[in-house]
């Protein structure tokens, strides 16, 4: 008797660590990679930093004309101001795609599949090697903040993978963004 | 079929088997000792069938001491020049600082593809255990020394057609170049191209057994250098492609290289012939902070022995700037 409900109880636990939750459940419809790319775009705010922040009507909303393309090349940023001593740390461009801290000045990438300035020659494995290893095309220097890399990192590999597809499903844009410049003067690495 | 299962994690494993999880044997066992390389790990005794090999120009890892063996169940196709090695090859690299074994890398080529780890020596050095895939900060014997993660062994390694990256001809040629960097002297009965070839390991081999880089002996030195430490990455092929920059062999070097522009600062040339200063290329190499260190991995100290080569090699392209080399 013990040992039938242990079996029975062990037979659930199967049923429920087998579930395969990227399968669609009775009566929805599955999402395709793009789609649930898409979603996970939204849920880990991609947008945010990787499209640039327009003024409108109801005060500053991301630009989706320019959706994912990053900080924009024509948006020649003054240096940032000098913060003074205190706990203020970091400033951020109007567009929300420039910042500059004790790390210098990071411009947010063009995401779009642009094959010169965007992810448009990327592989999926590239693309999931960067967010993994928190390194620039995957193998050069760290990312630096506020990509939140080591966070985005915690997906799976098909999240990942879905990720990719939807990023390389939007319009593709033309827009080169600068290379990061380190806290001394001067441009340092290229893009 | 869960007779005689009792711990909760034993009971996990047979669940994932059950559901096709099962990560299957281990190809990356949990002790040095039980990747074969040794027949006496406490003793050091290294196993017969396991062949050293010593690249005619190491990579630098800030003056760790390297040795480097080899077993190949099979020969190597060797008919193009990326040669590809037999499945169950295992290839491993021990780094010493200041005398003590610090750790020990290991690729091993399984069906599925190769993989990569490395084994962090104790302080006795009796025994390497696996690192973990994120790698360490600082190894216990010898503190300043980082481990690399599973992800920057695949980003030196993972780029090209093979990822062997220092058993290939160049590097075990017979005609060593004897002012490469840090050049090491060949452990007794290290493979060469000549060894090889002896016992039918290079199936398909049509090359030279004493392949050199053309030049001077500051040329032949410096491109064998940016070979070895940057073709990894600065390649043709791979995800540093899009940068144009490829060190991989002395023609592509020549090309993509010297009198090219960079993106590192807007008039700059990536090597200026017989401007050391003004060249992109070195300051990279000299540079420590981690926006600009070249290699952005695996070092953190800058390789004055190799500075001197490369500055020496742009001052001398001013007499000789080999304009016929560069379409
Ligand atoms: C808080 C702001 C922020 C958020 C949120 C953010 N990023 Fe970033 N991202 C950045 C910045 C800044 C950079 C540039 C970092 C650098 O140059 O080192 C960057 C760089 C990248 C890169 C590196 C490209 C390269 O050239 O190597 C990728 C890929 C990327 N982000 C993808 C994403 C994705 C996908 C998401 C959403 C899941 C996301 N980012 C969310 C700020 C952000
Ligand atoms: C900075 C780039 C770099 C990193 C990081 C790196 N390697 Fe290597 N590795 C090389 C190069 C270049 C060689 C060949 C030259 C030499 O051995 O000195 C090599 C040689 C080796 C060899 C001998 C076989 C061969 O390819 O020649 C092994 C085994 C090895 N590495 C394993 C690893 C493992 C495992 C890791 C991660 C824990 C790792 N390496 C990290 C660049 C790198
Ligand atoms: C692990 C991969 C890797 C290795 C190894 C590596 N690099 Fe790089 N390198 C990169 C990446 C990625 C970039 C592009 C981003 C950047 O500029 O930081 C780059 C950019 C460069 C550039 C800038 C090119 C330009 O047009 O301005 C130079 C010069 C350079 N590397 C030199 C070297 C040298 C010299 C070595 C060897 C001593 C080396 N690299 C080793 C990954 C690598």
């Amino acid at each position: 008797m013990k040992t039938t409900t242990l079996m029975f109880a062990l037979f659930a636990l199967h049923t429920a660590a087998c579930a395969d939750k990227s399968q669609p459940t009775a009566g929805a419809h599955a999402p395709s990679p793009v789609e649930r790319g898409k979603l996970l775009a939204e849920t880990s705010g991609c947008h945010d930093c990787h499209t640039p922040l327009a003024m409108g009507p109801n005060g500053p909303a991301p630009d989706m004309t320019r959706a994912l393309s990053g900080h924009p090349a024509a948006l020649a940023m003054p240096p940032a101001p000098e913060l003074p001593p205190g706990p203020w740390l970091v400033t951020v461009g109007a567009t929300n795609t420039a910042w500059s801290g004790p790390w210098g000045v990071s411009f947010t990438s063009n995401l779009t599949p642009d094959p010169e300035t965007g992810l448009g020659t990327w592989k999926q494995q590239q693309f999931i090697d960067t967010i993994r290893n928190g390194r620039h095309l995957g193998v050069g220097r760290p990312l630096l903040p506020p990509m939140p890399a080591a966070g985005i990192a915690k997906m799976s590999d098909d999240d990942l993978s879905a990720l990719f597809a939807y990023l390389q499903s939007v319009p593709a844009i033309k827009n080169k963004v600068p290379a990061p410049i380190p806290p001394k003067a001067g441009p340092v690495a290229s893009k | 079929m869960l007779g005689g299962v009792k711990s909760p994690t034993a009971i996990a494993a047979v669940l994932a088997a059950a559901c096709g999880n099962d990560p299957g044997p281990p190809d990356v066992p949990p002790t040095l000792g039980e990747t074969g390389l040794y027949a006496d790990v406490a003793t050091r005794t290294v196993a017969p069938e396991m062949r050293p090999f010593t690249p005619q120009y190491p990579l630098w890892s800030d003056g760790a001491a390297k040795q480097r063996w080899i077993y190949l169940p099979e020969p190597i196709d060797a008919s193009r020049a990326d040669w590809q090695f037999p499945v169950h090859t295992r290839v491993w690299k021990e780094l010493s600082v200041g005398g003590r074994r610090v750790e020990t890398r290991y690729m091993v080529r399984t069906p599925a593809g190769w993989r990569y780890a490395t084994y962090v020596w104790n302080a006795d050095g009796t025994e390497a255990a696996l690192a973990p895939r994120e790698g360490l900060a600082s190894a216990e014997v010898a503190p300043a020394h980082r481990i690399p993660s599973e992800g920057e062994c695949r980003a030196c390694h993972a780029n090209g057609a093979t990822p062997v990256l220092g058993f290939a001809a160049l590097q075990l040629s017979i005609d060593r170049d004897p002012d490469a960097p840090h050049a090491e002297r060949p452990a007794p009965g290290s493979l060469d191209l000549a060894s090889l070839l002896a016992t039918g390991e290079l199936a398909g081999y049509t090359g030279s057994i004493a392949p050199r880089i053309a030049g001077s002996p500051v040329e032949r030195a410096a491109l064998g250098y940016l070979h070895a430490n940057c073709g990894g990455c600065h390649r043709a092929d791979g995800p540093v492609a899009a940068v144009g920059l490829d060190l991989t062999d002395p023609a592509a070097a020549r090309r993509t290289a010297i009198g090219r522009p960079s993106d590192f600062g807007a008039p700059k040339l990536r090597v200026a012939p017989g401007a050391p200063a003004d060249s992109v290329l070195l300051a990279r190499m000299r540079a420590l902070d981690p926006l600009s260190r070249m290699p952005p991995l695996g070092t953190r100290v800058v390789d004055d022995a190799a500075t001197h080569l490369i500055a020496s090699w742009i001052d001398q392209l001013a007499d000789n700037q080999h304009l016929e080399t560069r379409r």
